[in-house]
């Protein structure tokens, strides 16, 4: 049996076919089911998010056409279509694959953290379903343990990606509680509302919107739950309040050096963050000299989240060889894990033959032995089998240990003709090491 | 006894020296495992070095501020190491309760270095009985050493409050944020480590002032001569006036922020300069 992968991402396919990959929740049961009920299909699981569409299974290494086909099926791509954009991989490959996309090392936007959670929930699905078996447990579990070594071992998604998200890293440094802070935002551009978007996401409640457009200021602040401040007032809020956010249209700068110094002394030294995403910009660069008061424009933000991709960038290398230690410790246990039932069906069946021909030889002795008590009987029977079965296992010594060598290597295919030689039926994956499935929690 | 104790005081000297290279390494070379690593290490060497003062109690029934006559005591016995050991239990048990200002234990563990170090290769000057002779029998004797040593700690803990404060308002002014393998060695936000040092100054001034009057106290009962305006006499009510002026203007006039972390740095340099030049020149 082997592990394979087939399916189409953002690198691979533009959004015209990966729209028409996606699958919406009402259909991504069925899907599923379909997927799993394909000749040679043992287990499965689909993964569907905007960026990829992939099916994982475990066959025996006839569905690989039939995969591709159902795709196209639901898609309505037909495969001239389809084919130029299909991924595909096949064991340490397949595995390999997975591994990076849990640890975010495949998407769109470097170390984002809402792949793995997605991840977890077609495997959670999958599970709803009954289409994994021990294969696809396993590999999940390692999957979703190599992505928490990224994430614990390397900064690969520690560093801001956006302005919006640096302006609330900056007040990190400034405030330890967010969520008692008053948050100000001067204007109603697209990216301040982000950002206080992103105050609120952190907890703040006391939020504020100022706009010379009093029903602007109000359609921005409906849907956040802010307040509405009128524009005359803004300098007011800089004698309470904590943070402020501008970005406006304005030509001159809305908050001076003066308005900030007027209110110092009623703000008792509190620190005062000012961010400016505004160009031109919309706050007094002089009020950055004033003591506990701290300004950010929108070169110091880019400068931080510019780093911030060549940091991860960095990391992603640490990621990849995290990656590949664990692909190769998957594989090691995979190999290992295989020959097991093979090993125990394989001593099962001496052991019963063995029984059964001591059982045969004690009835054709009956008539000799019927001289000797009930005791006696039962210790020439005792002793005949423990000369069966130490036979049995003296013959089985050589034949074991080459299999676990197979094993060990690799090597299915002489695993399999062995079985077949030998005449033993076994699955080879061991159903007893494997976890049974449980409730994994999501992050995305 | 006392043998274990000498080797539990090298332990925490070792300690402390292991703490402060951590830290410096880690902050120098931005690596935050070896700067956060500073946090257990100093914790080790702060139970080492309570050990020793809690054998030091069994074995002399005093705290150890000085050998008294006829002991031959080790360097444990010093009251610098004794300083060392009240400013790591301060750092600690802060960290431990506010575990995002741990990272501030890193700034005085070299003063702790430093301090056991100094009572390595130093003698007091002056022994408490000597000095003393009668203050060691009197009951206002530990009240004052506890709250003298308390209030130093305290104020270190102010120190290491303020220099990480300035550095973080370095850093904001400078427009440098953590980022990366950086983002790991944050600092605690300024406006937690304005709390620390307001609540030190706070609790620390108390102490201060309890140590001073039982001080007084003790002297004026006793009938000790010398009650005249000495170094140290001069230097602690020097000290007792910056502190006093630093928490007046910070909850009255709202001088917080970096200018009551340049006093809490100023103000323990001064600290030092009284525990090294003045009381114990």
């Amino acid at each position: 049996m082997r592990i394979r992968l087939c399916g189409t991402n953002h690198r691979e396919a533009p959004v015209e076919v990966r729209e028409r990959l996606a699958l919406s929740d009402a259909d991504f049961q069925p899907a599923l089911r379909r997927l799993h009920g394909l000749p040679g299909v043992r287990e499965v699981v689909l993964v569907s998010t905007c960026n990829r569409v992939e099916v994982i299974w475990v066959d025996d290494g006839q569905a690989e056409d039939a995969v591709a086909a159902e795709m196209g099926r639901w898609s309505g791509l037909a495969p001239a279509e389809l084919e130029p954009h299909l991924v595909r991989a096949i064991d340490d490959e397949a595995v390999r694959h997975l591994f990076r996309v849990c640890g975010s090392l495949d998407s769109m936007v470097l170390g984002e953290s809402q792949i793995l959670g997605q991840v977890k929930d077609a495997y959670r699905a999958a599970c709803e379903c009954e289409t994994v078996g021990p294969l696809l447990h396993r590999l999940f579990h390692k999957a979703f343990a190599a992505a928490k070594r990224i994430r614990s071992e390397t900064d690969v998604g520690a560093s801001t990606l956006s302005v919006a998200r640096a302006a609330v890293d900056m007040a990190g440094a400034v405030f330890e509680d967010l969520s008692s802070k008053a948050v100000l935002l001067l204007g109603a551009g697209e990216m301040a509302e982000l950002a206080l978007r992103g105050f609120r996401d952190q907890g703040c409640r006391d939020l504020w919107v100022s706009n010379r457009t009093l029903s602007r200021a109000a359609e921005v602040a409906g849907p956040l739950e802010a307040a509405v401040l009128p524009w005359g007032r803004r300098a007011e809020f800089l004698a309470h309040g904590d943070i402020v956010v501008a970005s406006t249209g304005a030509r001159e700068p809305v908050l001076t050096r003066r308005d900030v110094k007027a209110v110092r002394r009623k703000r008792r030294g509190r620190p005062l963050l000012l961010v400016d995403i505004s160009v031109p910009r919309n706050l007094d660069p002089g009020i950055d000299r004033l003591d506990n008061v701290y300004l950010f424009d929108i070169d110091d933000l880019a400068q931080v989240v510019q780093a911030g991709q060549e940091a991860r960038r960095a990391e992603a290398s640490k990621a990849e060889r995290i990656v590949a230690e664990e692909v190769a410790a998957f594989s090691r246990v995979l190999s290992q894990v295989q020959v097991s039932p093979l090993l125990r069906a394989l001593t099962q069946k001496v052991g019963r033959d063995g029984r059964q021909e001591v059982e045969r030889t004690l009835s054709r002795l009956a008539p000799l032995l019927s001289d000797l008590d009930e005791g006696e009987r039962r210790q020439v029977a005792e002793a005949l089998d423990r000369m069966v079965q130490a036979v049995g296992k003296r013959f089985l010594h050589d034949p074991l240990r080459r299999i676990k060598r197979l094993g060990e290597a690799g090597e299915l295919e002489r695993l399999e003709q062995a079985a077949d030689l030998l005449g033993i039926e076994a699955t080879l994956v061991d159903m007893g090491d494997v976890e049974r499935p449980r409730k994994v929690g999501g992050d995305g | 006894m006392l043998v274990i104790a000498g080797v539990l005081f090298l332990v925490a000297i070792l300690g402390y020296g292991a703490a402060s290279a951590l830290f410096a390494l880690g902050m120098a070379l931005k690596r935050p495992k070896l700067a956060k690593a500073a946090c257990p290490t100093l914790s080790v060497s702060m139970l080492a070095h309570t050990a020793v003062v809690v054998l030091h109690l069994i074995e002399l029934h005093r705290l150890p501020v000085g050998p008294s006559a006829g002991i031959v005591a080790g360097a444990w016995d010093h009251p610098f190491a004794t300083i060392a050991w009240a400013l790591a239990v301060v750092v600690c048990v802060t960290g431990w309760i506010r575990p995002s200002v741990r990272l501030v234990g890193g700034f005085l563990a070299p003063v702790a270095l430093a301090l056991t170090l100094g009572a390595l290769l130093t003698e007091p000057r002056y022994t408490a009985s000597e000095f003393l002779p009668d203050a060691l029998s009197s009951a206002w004797f530990p009240i004052h050493i506890v709250s003298i040593y308390g209030s130093l700690a305290l104020f270190a803990l102010a120190f290491a409050a303020g220099s990480a404060y300035l550095i973080q308002h370095g850093r904001l002014k400078r427009k440098v944020l953590p980022i990366g393998p950086e983002a790991r060695l944050r600092l605690p936000s300024l406006e937690v480590l304005d709390r620390v040092i307001q609540s030190a100054f706070t609790i620390g001034l108390a102490a201060l002032t309890l140590g001073i009057v039982t001080g007084t106290f003790q002297a004026v009962l006793s009938g000790t001569e010398g009650l005249d305006l000495r170094p140290k006499i001069v230097f602690t009510i020097g000290l007792w006036i910056l502190y006093c002026t630093g928490w007046v203007a910070r909850s009255q006039l709202g001088w917080g922020g970096r200018r009551s972390a340049w006093i809490a740095v100023l103000g323990f340099v001064g600290v030092l300069v009284s525990i090294v030049l003045v009381a114990h020149a």
